[in-house]
Parts: C-alpha cells; structure tokens; sequence
C-alpha cells in the first residue's frame, strides 16, 4: 500500500489539532511526507451588491490571517511533527473545501487526514468536512473532535 | 494506530474493491479486522434471525474467504446481526474499542467504467456513521474503482 504524501487540512482549530496523532502514527508508519494546509477564506471576492467598494482593506486582513496562520504552522510543525520523515506547510487563498481539492489533485496526494468539524459553529459535521469526504478522489481519515471522542 | 480495524459490508462490487484496501491496511499493520454485514430492521422470530445470522455468515465468508486466505490472514471475525446497521456499526465499533471504521461512500457508487466518480452522492449509513462514529472513519472513495473516470 503506497501512502508517501498525507494531507492535514488545518483551520487552527482545537478539533484539527485532535487528528495530529493520527497523522504522525501513519506517517511515521508509512513514511510519508505531511502536507500541513491552511486555506484563508477569500474575503475580496464577494458579489458588491451594494455597489463596488475599495478591496483593499479586506485584501489586507487576508494577508495579515494568512501570515499568522503560516507562523502558527511553522510553530505546530516544529513541535509536532520533527520526528516525522518530512513536513510541508502550505497556505492559500480561496474557498477552503475547492482549495483542498485542488491540493489533492494538483500535489498527488495519497490520503486526507482532517476533523470532522473546524472552529465554527456547534454541528456535528463541518461543511467543508463533508465536501471533501463526497468528492475526494482519495481514501479521507475523519477523526472525531476529542471532546466528543472524551464522552463517547 | 490502527490495531484493530472494522469494516463494515453490503457485499456489494463497491465493498469488494474496499476489502482489497482493508486487507492490505490490515496486514501491514497486523490488526486485528472485524467485518460486519447487518441484516437490517427484521421483524423474525429467535429462530428465524439466527437461519437468517447464519445465512449472512456463509455470504460474509463466499465473499471474502478466498482473499483472506491466499494472503494467510487469520486475524479477524465476521459478525453478522439485525437492527439499524448504523447503531450497530457504532456499538461494534464502541465495544470493541475498534481503532478505525474503513467503509466506501455509499452503497450505489457509480461501477460502469466511463462514468464520473462524482456523480455517488455520500450514502446515508455513511453519512451518519461519520456522525456518531466513537473512532477515526476511513472512507474510500469511488475514483478508486479501476476503470471509473477522475474529472
């Protein structure tokens, strides 16, 4: 079985941290590389209903997420996932369920590993979570959050 | 990590191509593999449901005790009930401390080769065992059937 890149698609949240163990268990099993993917939601690309307005700011405010979520990665990467054979840390820009797609389709992926809900909201299944299981040409690992995991 | 491992099956074409991965993941990782076929909501008598537990047993076996055997795996158990094939997934999975659940997206997939893997939608036993699941659930996706079309 040939598993040589995995895909963590991490929002930062708590419950993306509970797949950690088992993406360095499988890639420390199989010696695969971890792909850690942060995608900034693009704020600039909303319809101006209300007419056009200057882009600029929210452009700034994506920039500014993206470049803290990349210093968070490096951070979560070094502390987590040194004794692992290789990591990358990736972010984009964009709608996050269609950028991990691509992701997968564009680096060869081999499997997914993510949680099935991010930070927002209180559902049981994330909306992207569930994109990416219907249209992953992949096999997609979905762990469950640990505070649910705590009372099951 | 994954030292013990449940696959539950509908014995369809779709299950056949997943029990090929669960196997290998099996083997690698010298687990121990529960396969689970459920018989749905009956309403049968005690001795009815066991001809009818039985009769899953020897389907379980037709389908995939050639496989387990030529590659030598002994390491696993066959459980075959009644009930919502949901709940019982997940109450196998609790009992059993099972470390991960490997199941396709949907029983109806599309098979013919040409066909685009997205038209599958995600079945609802998946969908909700991806709810109520206690462990990691591994789903393997349609694009792996040989032959199906990656648009």
């Amino acid at each position: 079985m040939k598993i040589e890149k995995i895909l963590w698609p991490n929002d930062l949240s708590k419950c993306s941290e509970g797949a950690l163990p088992y993406v360095s268990s499988l890639a420390k099993k199989y010696g695969a590389t971890v792909n850690v993917l942060y995608v900034t939601p693009d704020l600039t690309r909303h319809e101006s209903w209300y007419g056009d307005f200057d882009s600029s700011h929210a452009q700034k405010i994506v920039e500014w997420e993206t470049k803290k979520a990349e210093e968070r990665m490096q951070e979560i990467c070094e502390k987590h996932l040194s004794d692992c054979a290789a990591y990358a840390k990736h972010a984009r820009v964009g709608d996050p369920a269609s950028e991990i797609l691509e992701f997968i389709r564009e680096e060869d992926v081999d499997m997914v590993v993510m949680c099935r809900k991010g930070e927002g909201g209180h559902f049981h299944m994330g909306g992207v979570a569930q994109k990416i299981v219907s249209n992953s040409p992949v096999p997609v690992v979905i762990t469950q959050d640990a505070e649910e995991k705590a009372g099951a | 990590m994954y030292k013990k491992i449940l696959f539950p099956t509908c014995l369809t074409e779709f299950c056949e191509h997943i029990f090929n991965y669960v196997l290998n993941l099996a083997v690698e990782n010298n687990a121990k593999l529960w396969i689970y076929y459920g018989l749905g909501r009956e309403s049968l008598t005690e001795e009815e449901l066991l001809e009818e537990i039985k009769k899953g047993e020897e389907l379980v076996k037709s389908a995939y005790g050639k496989k387990l055997e030529e590659k030598g795996f002994e390491n696993y158990m066959i459980n075959v009930s009644d009930g919502d094939v949901v709940s019982e997934i997940t109450k196998l999975a609790r009992n059993a401390h099972v470390d991960a659940i490997v199941m396709g997206t949907g029983t109806k997939p599309p098979m013919a080769a040409g066909e685009d893997i997205r038209v599958g939608p995600l079945g609802q036993v998946t969908a909700d065992v991806l709810l109520w699941s206690p462990c990691p659930v591994l789903i393997i996706p349609p694009a792996w059937v040989p032959g199906l079309t990656r648009r």
